[in-house]
């Protein structure tokens, strides 16, 4: 179970929230990348044990599109910041 | 090794039970094997067996870094069918399903292997549509494969919500009746008192830390007992795919997710089949030990926690009392949840890998456990001939990148939707 804070609303339950994909999915541009790189992108994923920045959406709350630093075993959460402040493509 | 058998059950009886030999022997790491497979479940205790049975390759160790059998071989809902509706993967999982059929007697050791059937329910008329076309394509293929119309299958199945004035009513269902539950634990425990008893060295507690890949080549792996050398390794650690290729250097088409199930208290026979629904990924039976077994979707986050998350229990619940009103009495009793390495297809990854003598038998999302004798067969053979066995050819590292992917639902790289 996860309190997820989201910089909009505050702290909220984590039904609110949909988990869309890692921060690697969606953080370049096609134009900018080789034909292998966005293969990469699409298909492959850094998976290890420990923290990563993921893409969560306040689905059920102000459907703003969240930057999340999460760890993968312990399921803290080190840091939420609005996507449009990190330079992630917007997803939709 | 020691038989079992009516006689052996007699005999030791009268003596007590005290002279029973151990299932398997429990021997220390020797420094070199031919071929080290890395996991104790039931697809790295299957690969052993039929490295040793079908190819005569017996310098095996099989390693765990826990107990054998601790990992997602006793984490799932024990259903094993065959009913899918791509071509590869029908075959596969269909043969599969007939080394289920004989593993009793293969094995000497009663896995419980219960035909009792698995229903898929259909709630439109849509949903029916896909349901017949799913067993024309398995009938085609000489899969068993039957359709039911509303009314055969609230007959089958008297303790089915029949109100039609209800969120998922039923219109018709789909039935494979040679699928069903084996016990998980005869599984495992079956395979490994039959690959010790080739001669397969079975260590638990051995985690293994690290591979030795020299000029593109395995060379071994460091463990929590020191240095093993091998000819060929074969990482076949569900749950852990993704860590684990990751000491190789190797990143995965994988995303590792949670999925839970839970039982109820146990209650007298009431459901004799497996039922499943088009309206959500759900699956309810009842165990032999009596409980109401219920298991839905991912968590949808990735996660290696083993520790599934409240929300999902109740979505789970609420999924089975749709169709099971009458279960709203009962109290549940467990809950559990393994670890899924979820590929961005959602069919598995098995064959050969980049670095030469390192072989990849994962990526099985939700789909492990019933496939654990045909993977275990096919893998085996891939082993031993240095190719991917025609049966797994298709479940590639690299069909991703090639456009082959093998899509049973059409979610795309979307793992957590598989």
């Amino acid at each position: 179970m996860h309190e997820i804070n989201c910089p909009w609303c505050g702290p909220r339950a984590q039904v609110e929230f949909d988990y869309y994909c890692h921060e690697s999915v969606v953080d370049k541009r096609l134009a900018e990348e080789s034909a292998q790189e966005a293969l990469d992108r699409v298909f492959l994923r850094d998976d290890a044990i420990g923290f990563h920045a993921e893409i969560w959406q306040h689905v059920s709350g102000c459907r703003g599109w969240l930057r999340v630093e999460r760890h993968n075993k312990t399921h803290e959460i080190r840091r939420i910041t609005p996507c449009r402040d990190t330079g992630s493509r917007r997803v939709s | 090794m020691q038989k079992y058998s009516a006689l052996s059950l007699l005999k030791n009886a009268v003596t007590g039970n005290k002279n029973w030999a151990p299932a398997w022997r429990n021997p220390e790491p020797r420094s070199h094997y031919d071929t080290i497979i890395i996991g104790g479940g039931g697809h790295g205790l299957a690969t052993a067996y039929y490295l040793a049975k079908n190819h005569g390759i017996t310098d095996v160790a099989v390693l765990d870094k826990g107990w054998i059998g601790g990992g997602n071989t006793g984490r799932n809902t024990t259903i094993v069918r065959s009913d899918y509706l791509l071509e590869e993967n029908s075959r596969f999982y269909d043969f599969s399903l007939g080394l289920w059929e004989g593993l009793t007697d293969e094995l000497n050791f009663n896995i419980m292997f219960s035909q009792r059937g698995t229903v898929t329910l259909a709630h439109s008329e849509g949903q029916l549509n896909y349901l017949a076309r799913l067993a024309n394509a398995m009938l085609l293929r000489g899969i068993d494969a039957e359709l039911l119309t509303r009314e055969e299958i609230l007959a089958d199945i008297p303790v089915l919500n029949d109100s039609r004035d209800t969120r998922w009513p039923v219109v018709g269902a789909f039935r494979q009746p040679r699928a069903g539950t084996a016990r998980h634990d005869s599984v495992v425990w079956g395979y490994a008192r039959a690959a010790d008893a080739l001669g397969v060295d079975i260590i638990q507690q051995c985690e293994v830390r690290g591979m030795n890949i020299d000029n593109g080549r395995i060379r071994g792996v460091e463990t929590s007992r020191g240095r093993i050398t091998a000819n060929r390794v074969a990482m076949v650690a569900g749950g852990y795919t993704s860590p684990l290729a990751a000491m190789a250097g190797l990143r995965l088409p994988v995303e590792t997710h949670m999925l839970q199930a839970m039982v109820s208290e146990p209650v007298a026979p009431v459901l004799d089949t497996v039922v499943m629904s088009m309206a959500f990924d759900g699956y309810v039976s009842q165990t032999n030990k009596g409980e109401i077994l219920m298991g839905a979707e991912l968590d949808m986050y990735p996660s290696y926690s083993q520790r599934g998350n409240l929300p999902r229990v109740e979505e789970v619940v609420r999924y089975a009392l749709t169709y099971f009103p009458s279960f709203g009495r009962l109290r549940l009793m467990r809950c559990w949840s393994g670890i899924n390495d979820m590929t961005m297809d959602g069919s598995p990854l098995i064959g050969l890998t980049p670095i030469e003598g390192l072989y990849i038998n994962g990526g099985w999302c939700y789909g492990g456990f019933k496939t654990i004798p045909g993977s275990g067969w096919a893998f085996a053979d891939t082993l031993a001939h240095e190719r991917p066995h025609e049966l797994i050819a298709p479940y590639t590292l690299d069909r991703f990148h090639g456009g082959q992917t093998i899509n049973e639902n059409g979610h795309g790289p979307m793992p957590q939707h598989h």
